[in-house]
């Protein structure tokens, strides 16, 4: 039951941003960029729900449009982890023992060895910040965790007797990991999915926050934390909203991985 | 003189009763054997009086042990009790100890957690303990850790642990299940002395009749959480009064009818079939090996039921790996039909002539697909229509004793034995000269056992396929194979007429292998074959 209701909890947080963010495709309170020098620094009111900052933008509007680009960055960058990762660690496990399995681990091991959010800064210092090179400087990382969480399920799998029966009825590694491997490993994956999700987001918002992420205007929940530091005394609601936003949706995406391994687990389902 | 004293003990999960007033008594220095099936509820009834039920499980009624009601007790009061005067014995033993712990710290444990002994102590008593169970101090010091040791060798440390503080209730749940048969004597042998040198009474778990009728003094048959007959165990085996009982009894014994029309065609020839695996090295030092097949040569014929036995690590799975196909050979040769060269590299339409029936039912099938994607995998050594693969599927399923509508449910509906039907269906299904079964009854409750061994007897009848019978139970052997190959350390010790090899055996070790397999005594069985 516990596992059930940090599903639910987390699915609900993660699940709220998802649809702010695809609302603001459709409708903000206000145009996010609108500047309206007047109304700066606005308390969180009736007119502005979350207030507004220094240059009168609302936050309210930024924060939905914000969780817009955080999403995206997560969503192809772990899209990127699986497509690289989920091939190399099947094939890894496929060829257990050779020296496949070895340079892939290796590689792995060598991509582990560098402090990833520095590489990140590294990668966008060098090809020049934008949303784009901050996609692909933390989907990279995600490549060898998901090879290594894939071949830890798979290589279980391969001593199963089903997996005896098919290379009897003469299937190839190359077709029994796709046919086999893959749809029993998919639980692992989908799990570790949500975690990698909830850790590009934070990644995503350490870049925008040093100014190497999405570029102005397009809002992001780091730069807005980052221009509101200075500000912290006066306005403090412009680090507190864009903070709340960042936490709970990692908190909310934490909190659903866990239920999904709960649920999707046979071993812990059992146990329950 | 009573130890323990059940009356009407019952349990229920969630609501759901699982034991239904089970009442026995047991007696210091007597053994009392609790025979069933899966899920009759015999774990259950040990577990009830340990308290050591899962999560949600209700207990009622009573079980005095020197006036302490077992059911009722605090746990405090349980924990005092567990170890000192109830010990328990299960069937893992490489689950059961504590791998990053030496088996004297395990052993001593016990007597520290209960107070009995400071640590200097403990360790002397440790080491009696563990010379008591048959493991010396010049080959087994205390600071050994469980994976140096055997299977059997770890058995016996769960002994030592559990009577070390010589408790008076011995609970052992299936002790010998795990292990061979030499060992599993060596192991109710130790046992028996402990009951009858320290007075303990040892309620003693077990699916097998035959262990049961070796070693306990009363038994009680359970079934379906009640107990349905007990008594002396020679008397219990001799009347068979209820139902159950017989058909039980009936089903441990179970011969097939089988025709043998063995031809003298030679279907697969081994001839000096060599198997070694690389061992794990020290960088920078020579390649050593393991030799888990040494040069053995046998030839199956066409409609012949051969087995092949052997004790856990003789080599006789990694032969019928390198049989099937699987694995390549480092030495001599796999032939089909004398003339095809049988390895990881031969074509589909051979292989499609070689099949196999693997041990775990649940472990065979991959739980994501329907039952006639399962049924129809080695379709793909074979040009065939969807239609065609069908109404085959169907076919194959038919003849299993499953229905054509069966195929398009999932593989977690079935039960072990349906499973394992279902694998003999997906053996079938290419129409193989050769099926290797690869222990594939000895997963399966007696009952359930005596239906697929009738169920495969019927199948060679039909279509006189060959069979290689790869098991360590002796007398499903006897019930299913015209010739026996005895396999001992990677080479085929003996070879014969299954009869001849079983009752009369030339070889040392397969004399000592069928002496240690527990038997049922003949005169208790008369008039089996009526019941």
């Amino acid at each position: 039951m516990r596992g059930r209701a940090s599903l639910f909890i987390g699915g609900g947080l993660a699940g709220a941003f998802v649809i702010l963010a695809l609302l603001s495709f459709v409708w903000t309170p206000y145009p996010y960029a609108a500047m309206d020098i007047a109304a700066k620094f606005r308390p969180p009111g009736a007119l502005h729900w979350l207030g507004t900052d220094q240059f009168g933008r609302d936050v309210a509007a930024q924060l939905m449009v914000g969780a817009r680009t955080s999403i995206a960055v997560a969503i192809v960058a772990v899209g990127i982890g699986i497509a690289g990762g989920v091939p190399l660690g099947l094939w890894a496990a496929a060829s257990r023992g050779t020296w496949v399995d070895e340079v892939i681990q290796r590689g792995g091991d060598l991509v582990f060895a560098f402090p990833s959010l520095v590489i990140a800064i590294l990668i966008t210092a060098v090809f020049g910040p934008s949303a784009l090179n901050a996609i692909l400087a933390i989907g990279i990382f995600n490549i060898p965790v998901f090879a290594r969480v894939t071949r830890a399920g798979a290589l279980s799998l391969w001593t199963l007797d089903y997996i005896r029966a098919a290379r009897l009825a003469g299937k190839g590694r190359a077709r029994i990991s796709l046919e086999h491997i893959l749809p029993n490993v998919a639980n692992l994956l989908i799990v570790q999915g949500t975690i990698q999700f909830s850790l590009g987001i934070l990644a995503e918002a350490g870049l925008s926050y040093v100014g190497l992420g999405a570029q102005p205007p397009t809002p992001s929940w780091g730069r807005m934390l980052a221009d509101s530091q200075t500000l912290m005394g006066f306005a403090p609601g412009l680090a507190i909203f864009p903070g709340m936003a960042i936490v709970l949706t990692v908190l909310g995406l934490n909190l659903m991985g866990d239920g999904l391994r709960d649920l999707l687990d046979p071993r812990l389902r059992r146990r329950a | 003189m009573t130890l323990l004293s059940v009356r009407d003990l019952s349990v229920a999960i969630h609501g759901t009763p699982i034991l239904h007033g089970v009442s026995f008594d047991l007696v210091p220095g007597e053994v009392f054997g609790l025979v069933g099936e899966s899920g009759s509820g015999k774990s259950m009834t040990a577990l009830a009086l340990m308290q050591l039920l899962p999560h949600g499980a209700q207990a009622g009624g009573r079980a005095l042990l020197n006036g302490d009601d077992l059911v009722a007790l605090s746990e405090r009061r349980m924990c005092g009790l567990r170890g000192r005067e109830i010990g328990m014995i299960f069937q893992e033993p490489m689950t059961a100890l504590n791998p990053v712990k030496t088996i004297g710290d395990q052993v001593a444990e016990t007597l520290v957690i209960h107070g009995a002994a400071s640590r200097g102590e403990a360790a002397r008593a440790a080491r009696a303990r563990l010379d008591r169970v048959g493991l010396l101090a010049d080959q087994f010091p205390l600071d050994r850790y469980p994976h140096e040791l055997s299977g059997g060798q770890r058995q016996r440390v769960c002994i030592a642990m559990a009577v070390a503080l010589r408790p008076k209730l011995l609970i052992a749940d299936e002790p010998t299940t795990a292990l061979d048969v030499t060992t599993q004597a060596q192991i109710l042998d130790l046992l028996k002395g402990l009951v009858e040198e320290d007075r303990m009474a040892l309620m003693l778990i077990t699916h097998d009749l035959a262990v049961v009728a070796g070693v306990a003094d009363h038994v009680a048959v359970m079934q379906a959480g009640r107990i349905v007959e007990a008594g002396v165990t020679e008397a219990v085996f001799r009347q068979r009064g209820h139902d159950y009982t017989r058909k039980l009894f009936a089903a441990s014994g179970h011969v097939p009818q089988r025709r043998a029309r063995v031809k003298d065609e030679p279907v697969l020839t081994v001839e000096g079939a060599r198997r070694r695996y690389p061992l794990p090295r020290p960088p920078f030092s020579a390649p050593r090996w393991f030799e888990a097949v040494r040069g053995a040569s046998f030839t199956l014929h066409a409609g012949e039921s051969l087995g092949l036995v052997g004790e856990s690590g003789c080599g006789k799975s990694t032969l019928a790996r390198a049989i099937l196909g699987l694995d390549p050979l480092q030495g001599g040769a796999i032939r089909l039909f004398g003339t095809h060269a049988v390895g990881p590299q031969m074509p589909n339409a051979l292989r499609a002539g070689l099949q196999a029936v693997f041990q775990d039912p649940y472990g065979s099938f991959n739980p994501r697909w329907t039952v006639a994607r399962l049924v129809a995998e080695p379709f793909h050594l074979m040009p065939t229509t969807p239609a065609d693969a069908r109404d085959r599927v169907g076919a194959a399923l038919t003849e299993v004793g499953l229905t054509p509508a069966d195929a398009s449910r999932y593989i977690h509906e079935f039960s072990g034995g349906q499973r394992q039907r279902i694998a003999i269906a997906r053996a079938l299904i290419t129409r193989p000269d050769v099926i290797v079964l690869d222990e594939a009854v000895s997963a399966l409750d007696v009952r359930v056992r005596a239906q697929i061994l009738d169920l495969l007897a019927d199948l060679q009848d039909r279509h006189g396929m060959s069979y290689l019978f790869i098991s360590h139970d002796l007398s499903v052997v006897r019930a299913i194979t015209d010739r026996v190959m005895v396999m001992r350390a990677g080479e085929i010790v003996e070879a014969g007429p299954t009869e001849r090899v079983l009752d009369a055996p030339e070889h040392p070790y397969t004399r000592e292998l069928v002496a240690a397999t527990p038997r049922i005594p003949p005169g208790w069985m008369e008039d089996t074959d009526a019941a």
